[in-house]
C-alpha cells in the first residue's frame, strides 16, 4: 500500500470524542431541569384569576335573569300585588 | 483501558445493577464506541444511534461476558455487530446539491478551501462505498489501531481473512482515489 493512502486513512479515520448528548440519551448525564420564568408564572396566575372572576360574574348574572324569567309577568317587584 | 482487577469489579458491579459502575464503564469506552460508529457510518446521527444501541446491548448482556477474551475486545465485537446491523445508507441527494451551489457561489480562497474539502470528502466517500465487511476492518485498523489478530478476535474470523479484506480494501481505495492523489497538495 502506498504511503499517501496510509496517511490519508490515518487522518480521515482518526478517533473522535463522543458528544455529551450520548450520555444524556442513555441517562448517564442528567438533563438540565427546565425552569419556568417567574414572570411567566405570575402572568399565568393573573390570567387564571381574571378568568375565574369573569366566570363567577357571568354565573351570578345568568342566575338573576333566570329568577326574573320565572317571576309571573305583571307582578310588582316591590309590593307583589297586581 | 481498565486494569484486570478493577475491570472485574466494574463488570461485577454492572451485573448487580450498580449505576456508578455503568457510569464508569460508559466513561471508559464511550469515545472508542462512538469513533468506530462514526467512522463506519459516516453520519453523526447514525453514529449516535449505533453507539446508543451498543451501550444498551452492553448493559443488557453484560451477564453473558465470560472473560474468554479481553473486555475491550467484547466491546469492539458489540459495536462491530451494531455497525453491520445499521449498514443501510441514507440518500445524499440534498447535501450534494448544497455542495454544488456552495462551489458555484464561492470566489477566490473560498473556492480553494472547497476544493480541499471536496478532496477530503472523496476519501471519506470512497471509504463509505467499501463493502461493510471490508469497511469495518479498515475502521478497526485505522481508527482504533488494532492488529490483524485483534481484529480477527473481534470479528470472529481468521487473521488471514482480515489481511485479505484489508488488502482488497486498499486496492479498491487506491483505484478510486488515484485521480485525487496528484491534487492532494491543493
Amino acid at each position: 500500500m502506498s504511503k499517501w493512502l496510509e496517511r490519508e486513512l490515518t487522518r480521515e479515520l482518526a478517533p473522535v470524542r463522543a458528544p455529551e448528548a450520548l450520555g444524556k440519551r442513555l441517562g448517564i448525564y442528567p438533563s438540565p431541569r427546565r425552569e419556568w420564568p417567574r414572570m411567566m408564572l405570575a402572568v399565568a396566575a393573573g390570567l387564571v384569576v381574571l378568568m375565574a372572576g369573569g366566570y363567577a360574574a357571568g354565573r351570578s348574572n345568568s342566575r338573576d335573569l333566570h329568577q326574573a324569567a320565572t317571576r309571573p309577568s305583571g307582578q310588582c317587584v316591590s309590593c307583589h300585588t297586581l | 483501558m481498565l486494569k484486570q482487577v478493577s475491570e472485574e469489579e466494574i463488570v461485577d458491579g454492572c451485573r448487580r445493577g450498580d449505576a456508578e459502575c455503568f457510569r464508569v464503564l460508559f466513561e471508559t469506552y464511550k469515545d472508542r464506541v462512538y469513533s468506530v460508529a462514526l467512522r463506519f457510518s459516516g453520519e453523526e446521527a447514525l453514529a449516535m444511534d449505533i453507539a446508543q444501541d451498543t451501550f444498551l446491548k452492553l448493559y443488557s448482556c453484560i451477564g453473558e461476558f465470560r472473560g474468554d477474551s479481553a473486555f475491550l475486545t467484547w466491546v469492539y465485537r458489540l459495536v462491530a455487530n451494531r455497525c453491520m446491523d445499521h449498514r443501510r445508507r441514507s440518500w445524499r441527494m440534498i447535501p450534494m446539491a448544497e455542495e454544488i451551489v456552495a462551489v458555484l457561489r464561492a470566489p477566490g480562497d473560498a473556492l480553494h478551501n472547497l476544493l480541499h474539502d471536496e478532496m477530503r470528502g472523496q476519501v471519506r466517500g470512497a471509504i463509505e462505498k467499501l463493502p461493510a465487511e471490508q469497511r469495518i476492518v479498515v475502521v478497526l485498523r485505522y481508527t482504533e489501531g488494532l492488529g490483524y489478530e485483534e481484529i480477527a478476535d473481534v470479528l470472529g474470523c481468521s487473521a488471514g481473512t482480515v489481511a485479505s479484506r484489508l488488502n482488497r480494501a486498499h486496492k479498491t481505495l487506491e483505484r478510486r482515489l488515484s485521480s485525487w492523489k496528484g491534487n492532494r497538495n491543493v
